[in-house]
């Protein structure tokens, strides 16, 4: 345990106390900082040319007073109030509810029926951003028609088809991005960490002071540390890089603080566009975990095999694919709307590291389902270590030159045959 | 003491080695000798635990060679075997606690080392930084820095210029006078035959020749002669028993299969005019190791 311990923590050291590592990781938080700050930047240095939106607006008037200029009245309060927005009037005779739905040339429509003086208003709007903006300004020319009573709001909302009521278009386009948004840096972090398990054991593979070593240590040992070593490196890593993440949050709230810009409240955010963002987090992280071993485990018996590093970019390849796979299924799967294979394989090892998290979040596959996606992920970490422990034994002393099937063919025989 | 006992391993159907047995005792340097590919390198995986033996076993002081004794062990294989990206000190460091050495006990020892070695220049250098020479003599104190019991040494003057290759022997004679056992391969048999007491000759993993290097020699039978006369070269061709006669710019060498030939050489030597040397020697190892393993002295 003493000498695993030590391995780990020279593996550490060996990427971690070095300028490299330093200076890149400084690099790295200094494009995080600034990306996720960009607009915050720009607007401190642009005049203010933000772009007025048009919004095409028709008012009815129904109720029992129909002569007062109720539409030119909100129309001209709703100009004054939002600097941002051009809203102009266009006529409208929409027969039903779906009729406006499905049209795109009018923006908003607002019906007023019953007493003017306390009047039910319903609201149209297609865009979600719109609507909270209207009830304001109707309020106050509801105000100056008489100083009494309120009106009775009716915001409508599209109608929802499909599996997931209540999920705004926008919402529904937040979770299908956080494929390419979460699990880019999943992608590179494990591609990252493969890489360097891999040239770790092939230099001392390829100097043959493996030999040296393992006449100290059992191959075993050494096969563990080096992914714990592995593992334990790209926590680190992870956590710098989450640690930039708050930091640039921290810095745009600053930046909103003495400014009228808006700052980033990325909590407050997940929270309201991913119901159970809590879950996607930990079933992301566990999945994180085990997902990124099984790929070690593999890189570990990739390295072992290979005899010099060239070798190994060779054997490697299809692992890296395998990786790329992954997380292109991440970005188009919700893209084609195949929620079936979605499904497939989130229960799939490898696969199911980024997927799986995905599913859940998109309401793909259950509770349930993700925990027995995370077991079967977790039982194959257990397969695949008892079947190649005694494989990386062999063949981390050897300098077999043969083809890629035969040196493993002959290294599976070496290991489980007995004698 | 180390007991090698019936050792045999196999890959398939490949014999690596076959029923090898022998035993150093404390103090004792024993060499193991062999062609290219005869067995030594697995022979010595063999004692280090590296490889599991098919039959037979490696008994360190009557205990099974393993994980639990393997830090009394010293082991410096045949190629340079240094991570090259890191300093002197960084890899000792590293070597020295795989042997679980406490990093004071290293760092004393390393420095002890490095200024017997001459290097202690070195010791925060980059190993890809050495030359060849101190590269080896880094990789020998990385086998030695934990005051190993058993030292195993894979073509130990490999690279060597003579004067570090006279500074190893050295070391060498110094952990056995410290009553440490020693098992190393080596291609430059006039060491062998200078510091071992025993040796084993491997042929494709089966030992060809094995003992007391005297016993050994005396075993072998054929002799030389050298004489300094003016003589028939000719006739000295046709004397019953001798089988080769080397010329040689100032001495003649005269071949005999057995010493019950020296008579009859020297019969006729007696005859000869301006005799000033006659002297019978035994066959060296060099020559016992070409004519058993088979005449491939290039090869080794």
């Amino acid at each position: 345990m003493k000498k695993f311990r030590f391995l780990v923590g020279f593996g550490l050291k060996k990427r971690i106390a070095k300028k490299s590592f330093i200076i890149s990781n400084l690099i790295i938080g200094i494009l995080i900082i600034g990306i996720i700050n960009l607009p915050s930047i720009i607007s401190v240095f642009s005049d203010d040319t933000d772009e007025v939106e048009d919004i095409n607006i028709s008012i009815i008037n129904q109720t029992n007073d129909n002569e007062y200029p109720l539409a030119s009245n909100v129309i001209q309060t709703l100009n004054t109030s939002q600097e941002n927005y051009n809203f102009m009037s266009k006529n409208s005779d929409f027969t039903d509810e779906d009729e406006f739905w499905n049209q795109e040339e009018l923006d908003v429509l607002i019906v007023f029926n019953g007493d003017l003086k306390q009047p039910n208003v319903i609201v149209y709007a297609l865009e979600e951003s719109h609507r909270d903006m209207l009830l304001t300004p109707i309020q106050l020319v509801l105000y100056d028609y008489q100083d009494i009573g309120y009106a009775n709001y009716d915001i409508k909302t599209p109608p929802v088809t499909g599996e997931d009521p209540g999920m705004s278009e926008e919402d529904r386009a937040f979770i299908d991005g956080i494929g390419s948004l979460l699990f880019l840096p999943v992608f590179f972090l494990v591609i990252m960490a493969t890489q360097f398990l891999g040239v770790d054991i092939i230099e001392e593979k390829s100097s043959k002071a493996i030999e040296t070593i393992i006449a100290s240590v059992p191959a075993k040992t050494h096969f563990l540390s080096k992914i714990a070593a592995s593992l334990s490196f790209l926590l680190i890593q992870s956590s710098v890089l989450i640690g930039f993440g708050l930091l640039a949050v921290i810095v745009s709230n600053v930046f909103a603080s003495s400014s009228n810009i808006e700052g980033i409240s990325l909590f407050a955010e997940l929270a309201n566009r991913i119901p159970n963002w809590g879950g996607l987090l930990t079933f992301s992280l566990l999945f994180m975990f085990f997902g990124t071993l099984l790929f070690l485990i593999l890189a570990a018996l990739l390295a072992a095999i290979s005899t010099t590093q060239e070798d190994y970019q060779q054997f490697q390849a299809p692992l890296i694919f395998l990786l790329l796979g992954s997380y292109y299924l991440t970005i188009f799967l919700p893209i084609l709307g195949a929620d079936g294979l979605l499904k497939v394989f989130a229960y799939i090892p490898f696969f199911s590291m980024m997927v799986a998290p995905l599913a859940f979040v998109t309401g793909n596959i259950s509770l349930l389902g993700i925990i027995i996606s995370l077991l079967i992920t977790i039982f194959t970490v257990g397969l695949v270590l008892y079947i190649i422990a005694p494989v990386y034994r062999v063949a981390i002393l050897s300098y077999d030159h043969t083809k890629f099937f035969k040196r493993i063919k002959f290294y599976m025989k070496k290991a489980f045959s007995k004698n | 003491m180390l007991k090698v006992n019936n050792v045999e391993l196999k890959y398939g159907n490949f014999v690596a080695v076959k029923n090898l047995s022998f035993t150093i005792k404390p103090g004792e340097i024993f060499g193991l000798l062999g062609t290219n590919g005869a067995g030594k390198t697995t022979t010595f995986r063999v004692i280090m635990g590296l490889l599991e033996p098919s039959k037979g076993e490696v008994l360190f002081f009557d205990d099974q060679v393993g994980y639990h004794n393997v830090d009394e062990i010293g082991y410096m294989i045949e190629e340079r075997s240094l991570l090259t990206k890191i300093t002197v000190k960084e890899l000792l460091m590293y070597f020295g606690q795989l042997k679980s050495m406490d990093k004071e006990l290293i760092n004393e020892r390393l420095d002890y080392w490095l200024d017997y070695f001459n290097i202690t220049e070195y010791k925060n250098k980059l190993i890809k930084e050495l030359s060849k020479g101190n590269q080896q003599k880094i990789q020998f104190i990385s086998a030695i820095i934990n005051d190993p019991k058993l030292l195993v040494l894979d073509e130990p003057f490999s690279g060597l210029d003579p004067i570090n290759t006279d500074l190893f022997v050295k070391t060498i004679r110094k952990f056995q006078e410290e009553g440490k056992m020693i098992v190393f391969s080596s291609h430059q048999l006039d060491h062998v035959e200078s510091f071992c007491e025993r040796i084993v000759v491997l042929e494709k993993g089966q030992a060809i020749i094995e003992g007391e290097i005297n016993q050994v020699k005396k075993d072998f039978k054929k002799l030389t002669i050298n004489i300094k006369a003016n003589l028939d070269l000719d006739y000295l061709k046709t004397i019953p028993g001798v089988y080769k006669v080397i010329n040689n710019s100032d001495k003649i060498s005269v071949k005999i299969e057995s010493e019950a030939y020296i008579d009859g050489v020297f019969e006729y030597v007696k005859s000869c005019d301006n005799v000033t040397l006659f002297d019978v020697e035994q066959a060296s190892l060099s020559e016992i190791f070409i004519e058993r393993v088979g005449g491939k002295r290039e090869e080794v």
